[in-house]
């Protein structure tokens, strides 16, 4: 049986060095790549009649961007809507990638820490910038909330700066842990299809329905980390 | 303004109310879910204390003095993340 950690495995397409940094042109970087290129095609060809009355193509782009509208809405307020391409790009990538990632041969790049939490880091100073600009020394309230006394601050600080720092990162733990125990998941039980011969097709069958759900899986989990990042991106515009 | 366009403003008004509470845009968090994103959230915690405090350490050379304060820290931000959601999820 195949390693089921091989997937996972970054290799160097074409090599690149610069000022002795590694700058490699990687599968993971033709796979993000790849879901830029799909979410950029995918809505370039689906509005291109743009009709009054949406064909099955517009109905369906216009369906994922009223998903996303909707949920900024309920999550942040209207005044999260300006902050509204930020958000979409964000789960169209993170879905795009997480499907791409299901094909036979393809790489995900939603299984590594180094590409979801550089992600999740840019959401956060992201997220700080707004929270700056909005509040100006305000801002300074998140670290201190309302009514806790003086004398506490040297124990609050510290924790709420940690709380802080720590969502990105509890973010891209989940993602990562979801996607990477599906992966393995669909490998070993793919392993036993060749190894139980005849029998094999009960493997297989169990890994039909198991991609089937991997698919939703991947669907939801780009659907959890958009409503996570919305909700951090609310905590930073509105106070506590 | 004619019967027919007030009738059709208030058929808009109704349907517009509708999509804003829609399922669709917040599916109600399974326990599992919650409790994955617990788990999480506590771990996340704990490891970003404990790396500032590394490197806290690293930098002032007064290893092991931050990384033990740092890792207290870091499971008080991670029991006040958990408990924060659940105020919200109530």
């Amino acid at each position: 049986m195949s390693n089921p950690m091989e997937q996972f495995e970054v290799k160097e397409l074409i090599p690149l060095k610069f000022n002795g940094y590694d700058i490699s042109f990687t599968n993971s970087s033709l796979f993000m790549c790849l879901a830029v290129v799909s979410c950029v095609l995918l809505f370039a060809l689906c509005l291109k009649k743009r009709a009054i009355v949406p064909g099955k193509g517009q109905a369906f782009a216009e369906m994922i961007y009223d998903f996303v509208h909707n949920l900024m809405r309920e999550n942040i307020g209207a005044e999260g809507l300006k902050y509204f391409g930020f958000i979409f790009s964000l789960f169209l990538f993170i879905a795009c990638g997480n499907v791409l990632g299901l094909f036979p041969y393809a790489f995900t790049f939603t299984s590594h820490i180094a590409a979801v939490g550089t992600l999740s880091l840019t959401a956060l100073i992201f997220n700080m910038i707004i929270g700056i600009k909005k509040k100006k020394w305000g801002y300074i309230r998140t670290f201190m909330p309302k009514g806790i006394p003086w004398i506490l601050a040297p124990l609050i600080m510290p924790i709420e700066t940690i709380s802080l720092l720590s969502k990105p990162f509890s973010l891209t733990i989940r993602l990562v842990a979801n996607m990477t125990v599906g992966h393995i998941m669909l490998k070993i039980i793919a392993g036993f299809i060749v190894g139980l011969g005849a029998l094999g097709f009960v493997p297989l069958l169990f890994d039909a329905g198991i991609i089937v759900f991997e698919l939703f899986i991947a669907l939801l989990q780009a659907f959890i980390y958009t409503v996570l990042s919305c909700i951090y991106l609310g905590d930073a515009i509105h106070n506590h | 303004m004619p019967e027919d366009l007030q009738k059709l403003q208030e058929k808009i008004n109704r349907l517009q109310q509708k999509t804003v509470k829609s399922p669709l845009s917040r599916p109600a968090e399974s326990s599992a879910e919650m409790g994955i994103r617990a788990g999480a959230d506590m771990l996340a915690g704990v490891i970003v204390g404990g790396a500032i405090g590394f490197a806290a350490d690293k930098f002032f050379k007064t290893h092991p003095l931050f990384l033990i304060v740092f890792l207290f820290f870091g499971g008080a931000a991670g029991i006040l993340n958990v408990y924060r959601a659940a105020q919200k999820h109530k």
